[in-house]
């Protein structure tokens, strides 16, 4: 079985994982450790199959992590972290807003151990990928703001995969908003190196009554890299979360967004744009569960696929029994550029409730040769006239971007990807 | 000559529509096709603006010494040829301003001209929009998206103004029009005229012709010009139709 040896792995080095995980952990482990032993039910599970590096004694690296990469997005502000690999690293010198937590998982073991034991696991879904993620990641990243308390600047978390080996590398984010709390997260997934890597993150959040919560992930990796990463989301009361995950260059790019409205008058939007060329595979899980009676889910997912690239979309939309007046609008469109190209698509909505409105719509189709051809016609050549229309395309995604200078900066790498130009992330030379 | 097509034959999905079309324009003429519904009037126009659905089997034609069936859509457009589409597309995301201003670029670059400043660039767009009394709000939006049949009209006459072809193809543009728009339309269309710059009208009515008033008249049927005379033609085949045509020629 394929993870037959990640499974002797962690046996051989258990005390190693484990050296710094709390006594619940360590239990909760051994139930992974069966689990995974009776269910494959993994994502992307076939890429587990090359021998993969991991990082059992959390060996740091040489220098300065925080020296490794600096991400310039101009005119941004912001609390910056890095994961490197599996390893939690701050930018030194940052002063946070009191009360308010922001800090390596592995720390937050130590110095919350009842805040993370109370949340770990609460926002889970039950598969091989939490199980995984359970068993080895042994660092990440930690916040927690305090009840009213909104933070005034976006914390960016940096997710480097760094070896010139194949390497895996696992983590897990623990993000708390309490009530009338306020935060924004920007996940930046990057890669170094040619060889290749697997990436298995899982970011818990969880949302107070009336807080408001964005959460961006941007992923501009490289072909040789396995991207899984898992959102999962609760909403209490009113609370207001917006998500976008935006895939711009990578190998295979697995990413899960699981939310649960579980307040009267929650609101939740959750977008995606994915842009695949060679033999890209991009795909986007979404399930939302709408639990009480007056909450409120949009979805927007595009895909833009070239070369041989693939996409996928599932999007389950439930309401629960009880989960009268719930709004639910899920929208997914897809543009193939190539003959090659291939999209799947699968919309679902399970209704358990009365008084719902409830909808969805798939698309997928070519460029409209009607609208090239008019704009040819006004002398745009036709490469342009492409141009034109994938950026109107990819960027009414970026309508749901709420940190203006990330907007900005998503325009200009959109830009440069569709015209095929290459560009790194500023001072950055490491993405393809 | 400006224009001049030479025994053109074009076919779609291998269903031929035009079977020989003569036709030679000069500079500052205005010409205004018309004929019945299927005689190949909005196919002869694709075909000069080069739309790839149609296949040209055999047959010349010329714009300004260029050989015009060599060239792309665009290369046509940069060259001076203009069409306004009977059925404006509309493409939603892009805004006017977007596609406008790519679109007198790429002409101006064309011109060996530098590109226009975003502020000259608006300047321009204002001047040319009181041609045709368009509302600027318009200019704000998706191109053609959520216009009124009588807006998408007036857009193409702006778009017109803000490229000044030499050679303009107006395909059915009275098409939709109340009388008022009809108006403001065609004086545009007049307001745009030079002694240097030459008009083809499509239409199937006269009322279009009241206002632009063509120079030469001529009639499309089952792909070929069949009849050529001044604008007196107008008002004979307004009261007779098309049938004492057909009578003429056999049918």
């Amino acid at each position: 079985m394929i993870l037959d040896a990640y499974i002797s792995l962690f046996r051989s080095y258990a005390k190693d994982f484990n050296a710094q995980a709390p006594e619940w952990l360590v239990q909760a482990r051994e139930a992974s450790l069966q689990y995974l032993l009776r269910h494959q039910d993994l994502s992307e599970a076939d890429a587990y199959a090359t021998d993969f590096g991991l990082n059992p004694k959390r060996i740091r690296p040489q220098g300065d992590p925080s020296q490794l990469f600096t991400c310039e997005i101009p005119g941004i502000t912001s609390y910056n972290f890095l994961v490197l690999n599996d390893s939690c690293f701050a930018q030194p010198k940052q002063q946070l807003p009191e009360g308010v937590v922001v800090c390596a998982l592995s720390d937050a073991f130590v110095r919350y151990p009842e805040l993370v034991a109370r949340y770990w696991g609460k926002a889970k879904t039950e598969n091989a990928n939490w199980h995984f993620n359970q068993l080895f990641a042994q660092d990440g990243l930690f916040v927690y703001l305090p009840k009213g308390v909104t933070l005034d600047r976006p914390i960016q978390l940096v997710n480097l995969m760094y070896d010139n080996q194949p390497r895996m590398a696992v983590s897990h984010n623990l993000i708390i908003v309490e009530d009338d709390a306020q935060a924004q997260v920007l996940v930046c997934d990057h890669a170094y190196g040619e060889s290749p890597c697997l990436s298995n993150r899982y970011t818990e959040v969880f949302v107070g009554r009336n807080a408001r919560y964005e959460h961006y992930k941007l992923e501009s990796t490289h072909r040789e890299m396995t991207n899984v990463s898992a959102l999962t989301l609760c909403l209490q009361d009113g609370a207001e979360v917006l998500t976008n995950n935006i895939t711009l260059h990578g190998g295979r790019t697995a990413n899960d967004v699981r939310a649960a409205l579980m307040g009267e008058g929650a609101r939740l939007s959750v977008n995606g744009l994915a842009l695949g060329d060679h033999d890209q595979s991009i795909r986007n899980h979404t399930c939302i569960t709408h639990q009480v009676a007056g909450s409120v889910s949009t979805e927007l997912f595009k895909y833009l696929l070239d070369g041989q690239s693939q996409g996928e979309f599932f999007g389950l939309v439930k309401v629960e029994e009880g989960a009268d007046r719930t709004t639910a609008l899920q929208t997914n469109r897809n543009l193939c550029l190539s003959a090659d190209a291939r999209m799947q698509s699968q919309p679902q909505l399970e209704i358990y409730a009365d008084d719902v409105q409830c909808n969805h719509g798939s698309a997928t189709g070519q460029l409209d040769e009607n609208a090239l051809f008019y704009m040819q016609t006004r002398g745009i050549s036709e490469k342009e006239a492409r141009f034109l229309l994938m950026s109107a395309f990819a960027y009414e995604v970026l309508d749901n971007v709420g940190i203006s200078a990330v907007k900005d900066r998503l325009r200009w790498m959109i830009e440069r990807r569709l015209r095929g130009e290459k560009y790194n992330c500023a001072t950055c030379s490491m993405c393809k | 000559m400006l224009l001049e097509i030479k025994d053109l034959h074009a076919e779609i999905e291998g269903k031929e529509i035009l079977r020989g079309i003569n036709l030679s324009i000069g500079e500052g003429e205005v010409h205004a096709i018309m004929g019945p519904n299927g005689s190949g009037k909005s196919t002869l126009s694709a075909v000069l603006a080069g739309h790839k659905a149609y296949r040209v089997t055999s047959g010349e034609v010329w714009f300004k010494g260029q050989n015009l069936l060599e060239m792309a859509p665009e290369e046509r457009s940069r060259a001076g040829l203009f069409l306004s589409f009977q059925y404006p597309i509309e493409i939603p995301g892009v805004s006017m301003v977007n596609f406008m201003r790519a679109a007198v670029n790429e002409h101006r670059k064309y011109k060996e001209l530098p590109a226009l400043s975003a502020g000259e660039f608006l300047k321009l767009m204002r001047e040319k929009k009181e041609i045709v009394q368009l509302d600027s709000n318009l200019t704000n939006r998706s191109v053609n998206e959520g216009f009124s049949g009588g807006e998408k009209k007036r857009n193409e006459i702006f778009q017109m103004a803000m490229l000044e072809p030499s050679l303009s193809i107006l395909d059915e543009t009275d098409s939709g029009l109340d009388i008022d728009a009809l108006r403001i339309v065609s004086e545009g269309v007049n307001k745009l005229k030079r002694p240097d710059n030459s008009t083809i009208v499509i239409t199937h009515y006269q009322r279009l012709l009241d206002y632009i008033v063509p120079d030469v008249v001529h009639v499309l049927y089952k792909g070929r010009i069949v009849r050529t005379a001044g604008r007196e033609l107008v008002a004979e085949l307004e009261e007779k139709g098309y049938d004492w045509i057909k009578r003429e020629l056999g049918e």
